[in-house]
């Protein structure tokens, strides 16, 4: 199951609402799911937590992961995506406002697709933001769905 | 004979007692030879004048009984008397020749030698020495003719080979007894000074606890002696060196500890530091793109509400949250130049260069800059921290040449030393004034106004840390309208002096 949705996992409200508005004004119009720390992202991805009920979502198209998170960090849910067979080829974003280099070094080698930072003008962040959803939502071919 | 002489001096080195020995055999024996020369030579003397004193006495009786038979002529009987003379003197008288007024042989007795009468003195015949004289004979006043005899001095040779070879074993005897003597003498000597050769050899290995076991008031007692003595102050200074030694090493590792401790605690106030800087700017940087990003959908979503002026507050509003943004980034740069590992590789000054002016003629394509780039310029470094430099200079060049007519930027090397290279990089831009040129450096000090030229004071910092890192220093030299000068040196690449 695969679905057009940008699961969008980022803490600070501001930054949602900032990264919702760079898409739209970069026509990208999908549909957004915001989680608000690492673990809400998991249970999305894994059916598991509030999301036990409905079961398993269908997979975002794209995943935009902040580094800085409360519970869970997005390192560690980097590397859960990319320790389940279900969500290994997931198209995976870092999005983080970091420039450590040790955070881009670890990011990468946890198999993150990306790393992208935020700047802090915003109309540098509508172009940073445009560009990394026209990318990965238009440019990019996505792996096939696995076939469960 | 020298191969003797080297055999010899082979077997002297290296021992007193054979050095001793050989000297005084060589005295004794120049002794004992000039004494038996001189005895030869005394002796000779005294045969000599008893040779002679035997021929006055015989030659009055000669004479007498030959000259009248030589007067009358009278062969046979002179022959007769020279062979009877000859006899009875039994070997005395090897030989009697009796010449006539003219020198012409009238009569001879024994094994006579081929010569005329010459004057006295000795003949070697044979084996032994013959006196030989001659002698006038006369009749009355007149002399008739010559006796030359020879009176043998072979039973004087004999005794004078006797005693010489006497007075010879005895010089021998004397030479072996003495060597006898000398050589106890040395050995008593040399073993005393043995004794100390192998104690010092001990004191030198370091042991201390030496008694050298040399008694007597002579000079070696007196050298053992002091040797002891000697051997007890090393003793002693040796082991306060020791003790020294031993308190420097402790105070060493102490120093070492605690240098090792300091370092320690350093390095994690520094860890602090850093984990500080980078949370501070990140937690920064968040609600500024807050401020930011939410300023301008306000602007968007209620501009019209606001008027210009509401508009015109919204945007100063946003500038400085840009300019702070601006101001952390370059804040995270500095902290990132003190604390990246240097990395030491060969990079090409040149082509940085290259690339950044590039970079900035494309930036804005409005403005005319005559770049003038040194071929080949190469330094060891960090690559990603000396293009930062560059960039710094460069981009300060770039920005204070704006309002100049004919813009002229340059980089080339000024001066090689010890391993080093200075680098210039040059502007005909704005300049500064001298006056303020110990603010150059330091973070956050602008000698500009920000509306004349925009920057927030913290490029120059950023390069004099980079020039530091890799062991150089940097200067600036500016005059106002005229433009401005750094210089900073890097190290050279290795084999490039």
């Amino acid at each position: 199951m695969k679905s057009d949705v940008i699961l969008l996992v980022e803490d600070n409200p501001d930054d949602v609402e900032l990264t919702i508005d760079a898409f739209r004004k970069n026509r990208i119009l999908n549909p957004v799911v915001v989680a608000r720390d690492g673990a809400e992202a998991l249970d999305y991805l894994f059916g598991t937590g509030l999301h036990a009920q409905s079961g398993p979502q269908p997979l975002p198209a794209v995943v935009i992961l902040d580094l800085n998170l409360p519970k869970v960090s997005g390192l560690d849910v980097l590397a859960r995506i990319r320790g389940d067979d279900r969500t290994r080829l997931l198209p995976t974003v870092v999005l983080t406002t970091s420039v450590e280099e040790g955070d881009v070094i670890d990011s990468y080698k946890l198999g993150a697709n990306a790393y992208v930072q935020k700047p802090v003008a915003f109309e540098d962040f509508i172009v940073a933001a445009g560009r990394l959803g026209l990318f990965w939502l238009l440019v990019n071919v996505p792996p096939p769905a696995p076939s469960t | 004979m020298r191969r003797l002489f080297d055999r010899l001096a082979r077997a002297v080195r290296g021992s007193l007692a054979r050095k001793l020995l050989l000297a005084a055999a060589t005295v004794q024996l120049v002794i004992l030879a000039a004494l038996l020369v001189n005895t030869g030579r005394v002796f000779d003397a005294h045969i000599d004048e008893h040779s002679r004193q035997r021929a006055r006495e015989l030659d009055p009786v000669l004479e007498a009984s030959l000259a009248p038979g030589l007067f009358r002529r009278d062969f046979e009987g002179t022959q007769d008397l020279l062979a009877q003379l000859q006899r009875e003197s039994a070997g005395a008288i090897e030989y009697l020749v009796v010449y006539d007024d003219r020198d012409r042989i009238f009569a001879s007795a024994g094994t006579v030698p081929f010569a005329a009468p010459g004057p006295d003195g000795i003949r070697l015949t044979g084996s032994h020495r013959t006196l030989e004289l001659t002698r006038v004979l006369r009749m009355g006043p007149d002399p008739v003719g010559k006796l030359r005899y020879g009176l043998s001095l072979a039973s004087i040779d004999d005794a004078r080979r006797g005693v010489l070879r006497q007075a010879a074993v005895i010089a021998a005897l004397a030479v072996l007894a003495n060597l006898a003597v000398l050589a106890l003498i040395a050995r008593w000597l040399t073993r005393d000074l043995g004794r100390l050769v192998s104690r010092t050899h001990a004191v030198a290995a370091g042991d201390y606890d030496v008694v050298v076991g040399v008694d007597g008031d002579d000079e070696i007692g007196r050298l053992a002696r002091d040797f002891e003595v000697m051997s007890v102050a090393v003793r002693a200074r040796t082991e306060q060196l020791q003790e020294r030694e031993r308190q420097i090493l402790a105070l060493n590792s102490e120093l070492e500890r605690r240098v090792a401790s300091r370092t320690a605690e350093l390095v994690a106030a520094n860890r602090e530091l850093e984990s500080f800087v980078s949370s501070v700017s990140h937690d920064l940087r968040s609600p500024l793109r807050g401020i930011d990003g939410l300023l301008k959908l306000l602007d968007e979503r209620e501009g019209e509400r606001l008027g210009e002026g509401g508009r015109d507050l919204l945007r100063r509003v946003r500038a400085g949250a840009q300019r702070m943004g601006a101001i952390i980034a370059d804040l995270l740069t500095l902290a990132r130049v003190s604390r990246t590992e240097i990395r030491h590789d060969v990079v090409d000054l040149t082509a940085l260069a290259t690339s950044i002016a590039a970079a900035l003629d494309e930036s804005d394509s409005g403005r005319v800059v005559q770049w003038r780039f040194a071929p080949g310029l190469a330094a060891t470094g960090d690559a990603g921290l000396l293009r930062l430099l560059l960039e710094n200079l460069l981009e300060n060049a770039w920005k204070y040449t704006r309002r100049t007519a004919r813009a002229v930027i340059e980089f080339e090397e000024f001066a090689r030393r010890d391993g080093q290279v200075e680098f210039l990089v040059r502007d005909n831009g704005a300049g500064f004034d001298m006056a303020h040129a110990d603010l150059l450096f330091k973070p956050f000090k602008r000698l500009h106004a920000v509306h004349e030229f925009e920057g927030i004071g913290v490029g120059l910092a950023t390069v004099q840390r980079i020039v530091e890192r890799h062991g150089g220093s940097v200067r600036a030299q500016a005059e106002v309208g005229k433009g401005a000068s750094f210089w900073f040196w890097l190290p050279a690449i290795e084999g490039r002096r």
